[in-house]
């Protein structure tokens, strides 16, 4: 993985003393909050709901165990023994004190991290997949084009004052686990013989109020162009995005009212104005992609049997242990070799939420069986160890189980992507972690789950869309009606290769009615389903009609 | 444009600038953390009263982002938040009940 040099521990560390400043200078009433809000949110620190929340940055999700130690250190020494995977692939605190937050940021800096960028009208996180560098139907590894991105964004004069906030997303397979297609900009790396390596660019895409399936605007960017292009884009954004209403800010809002062609032009344009002075940026973007390539060299792969004879037979005569390879466990482009999806939805716990014990269980056990001794946070709030042994597999899960982390469910009903919501939010309208967990409840039968197969809930507690309900196969989102928390249903959303938007079904449902309807979905799909169809399979074959009658027709 | 204001009778909560933790102004004029020990305003003069208090207060650095919120009252006069969304912020999140300002933590 990516490691600092001189100039990132410098830069970060400035940053912090900045920050210590400020806090300090806050704290004796130099400051007032109006003109401290803007230099603590450019440092992750919000204040939510109940208390401060900071979040603190995962470069495309991929973590250390000395990192993942840290954050269990923090979460014990600083917050209340826990922390938050998001769906951004970071982790948040909720209830770090303000006197604290420069301790906190010192301690990341120590080892790699910060908390900048992670909110304000600037380029986030960029995320990627979280099996990069392991899964066997990449084309390369997509995390050094992150890492390039990540750079060439951090702290960018020109673009630390956007209309909106701007999240980018890189996968580099025909299998899109970013969710590319609903961000502003989603690449998608291609190597083909007659165009060679390049991107597939698509711009405007978002969820929120106002959702899009972002269009592509480019079919084919040679890879040594990336940081011109996205300078292009960022420029066209940056004079053309609307400044006068926050809630048509984003760029999606903008290419949607240009039009997709007539977005692309004006960029092209830019790019070529940019090429024709600035020839640099391409020396530049080659020159530091051959340096960051040697970061995320693959880890020394052991020759291994392929199909190791114990783990067979524990497949064979383990029913747990089975259901577990069959969902949580990966195919690897190494022989030998799987990646592991740790299951941060145990049924009746909080989607995302991991202690301090658990994080330092992860890092030792990424530690003994992950070759590189890596861990990935996912966008659906879990965890991944990329490199293991499949020999190691029975034990590993063992481990796992031991600590609560062996839940046989990632794309299965009860692994529910679910927003903090109304219990931790200051902008929701409702709650989202009990109906995750009353969902849990009703499928709590990992067989049941298994025979159902493939279905991705997901649950937002605001129009702002944190839960992704609009990508949801079933997407619910909480309202508020009349004071009361109340919840929409949709259906046939995906953020996969296949994205669409999920479709409101009908009249809402109350907090115990949602279960239900959910319920009744599963129900009628079953009943419905042909062959090996998953359930949006089913839904787009026949449609929202047979749902809605199951759900509202009178009994 | 200004929030509407909620239905009286009324509280000010806001959070403490050093924690962050929610707290309620009380009728000694200091903040507390439990909402039934705050001042309770019955008419629009003692809510402006109160928030007067309240935005000195913020400008005096003790607490941030104060705000009037309606309240209820139990048997003994003892005030609640009404809206379910301050309820939660008041004692804290639902699903956790070991932690939040229901909890001794």
């Amino acid at each position: 993985m990516y490691r600092y040099d001189e100039y990132d521990h410098a830069l970060v560390r400035d940053r912090i003393a900045e920050f210590r400043d400020q806090v300090t200078r806050r704290l004796s009433g130099e400051l007032s909050e109006d003109e401290f809000k803007p230099l603590r949110l450019m440092n992750g620190l919000y204040l939510q709901l109940h208390a401060y929340m900071l979040r603190v940055a995962i470069p495309y999700g991929t973590l250390s165990s000395a990192q993942m130690r840290r954050l269990a250190r923090i979460a014990r020494l600083y917050d209340k023994g826990y922390a938050h995977f998001t769906t951004r692939q970071n982790v948040q605190y909720n209830w770090p004190a303000l006197k604290d937050v420069p301790d906190i940021l010192a301690e990341l800096a120590d080892v790699e991290m910060h908390a900048i960028q992670t909110s304000g009208n600037c380029i986030r996180n960029v995320t990627s997949d979280q099996f990069a560098g392991a899964a066997a139907d990449e084309i390369a590894d997509p995390r050094p084009y992150a890492e390039l991105i990540r750079q060439w964004s951090m702290l960018h004069p020109e673009f630390s004052y956007l209309p909106r906030k701007f999240k980018v997303a890189v996968v580099a397979s025909a299998n899109d686990r970013a969710a590319v297609r609903l961000h502003d900009v989603g690449l998608i790396l291609h190597d083909d013989a007659e165009h060679g390596r390049g991107f597939e660019v698509i711009v405007g895409g978002g969820m929120g109020r106002s959702p899009f399936v972002g269009p592509t605007i480019r079919r084919h960017l040679p890879e040594g162009q990336l940081l011109r292009y996205l300078d292009a884009i960022l420029r066209t954004y940056n004079w053309f995005g609307r400044r006068d209403n926050k809630y048509k800010a984003r760029i999606k809002i903008l290419v949607h009212e240009m039009g997709a062609e007539a977005f692309a032009r004006a960029v092209e344009a830019e790019f070529e104005r940019l090429g024709d002075a600035n020839r640099d940026i391409d020396r530049l973007a080659e020159t530091e992609m051959a340096r960051l390539q040697a970061f995320f060299a693959a880890p020394a792969f052991e020759a291994v049997a392929a199909e190791p004879a114990h783990v067979l037979r524990a497949y064979d005569q383990d029913t747990g242990f089975r259901l577990w390879m069959d969902h949580n466990v990966m195919s690897h482009r190494q022989p030998g070799y799987a990646s592991a999806v740790i299951s941060l939805k145990p049924h009746g716990g909080i989607p995302g939420d991991a202690t301090a014990e658990q994080m330092e269980a992860v890092a030792d056990l990424a530690d003994r069986f992950d070759a590189a001794g890596e861990i990935r946070v996912t966008h659906e709030q879990n965890l991944v160890l990329p490199h293991v042994k499949k020999a190691d597999l029975p034990v590993l899960f063992a481990a796992l189980a031991r600590h609560g982390l062996a839940t046989a469910n990632a794309g299965l009903v009860t692994d529910i992507i679910a927003c903090p919501g109304l219990d931790y939010c200051a902008l929701a309208n409702a709650r989202s972690i009990p109906l995750a967990q009353k969902i849990a409840a009703r499928f709590d039968d990992l067989q049941r789950l298994a025979d159902i197969g493939e279905v991705k809930i997901k649950i937002s507690g605001c129009i702002n869309a944190c839960g992704h309900h609009h990508a949801g196969h079933i997407g619910i989102l909480g309202v508020d009606k009349k004071g009361d928390e109340a919840y929409q249903l949709l259906l046939g959303g995906s953020g996969a290769e296949d994205a669409s938007l999920a479709q409101i079904v009908g009249p809402g449902f109350s907090e115990d009615g949602i279960v239900d309807a959910v319920a009744t979905v599963i129900d009628t799909y079953l009943s419905l389903r042909e062959g090996g169809e998953r359930f949006l399979d089913t839904y787009r074959r026949l449609g929202a009609d047979p749902f809605k009658e199951a759900l509202y027709a009178p009994a | 444009m200004p929030k509407k204001k909620p239905q009286g009778p009324w509280i000010v909560t806001a959070n403490d600038l050093l924690t962050g933790r929610v707290v309620f102004l009380t009728a000694a004029g200091d903040w507390q953390g439990e909402a039934g020990q705050a001042a309770v305003a019955h008419n629009d003069d003692m809510a402006d009263y109160l928030m007067d208090r309240a935005q000195a207060d913020a400008v005096a650095n003790l607490v941030v982002e104060p705000a009037l919120i309606g309240a209820v009252l139990d048997g003994e006069d003892r005030p609640r938040p009404a809206r379910n969304r301050e309820a939660i912020r008041a004692t804290g999140p639902t699903v956790r009940r070991d932690l939040g300002y229901q909890s001794a933590n």
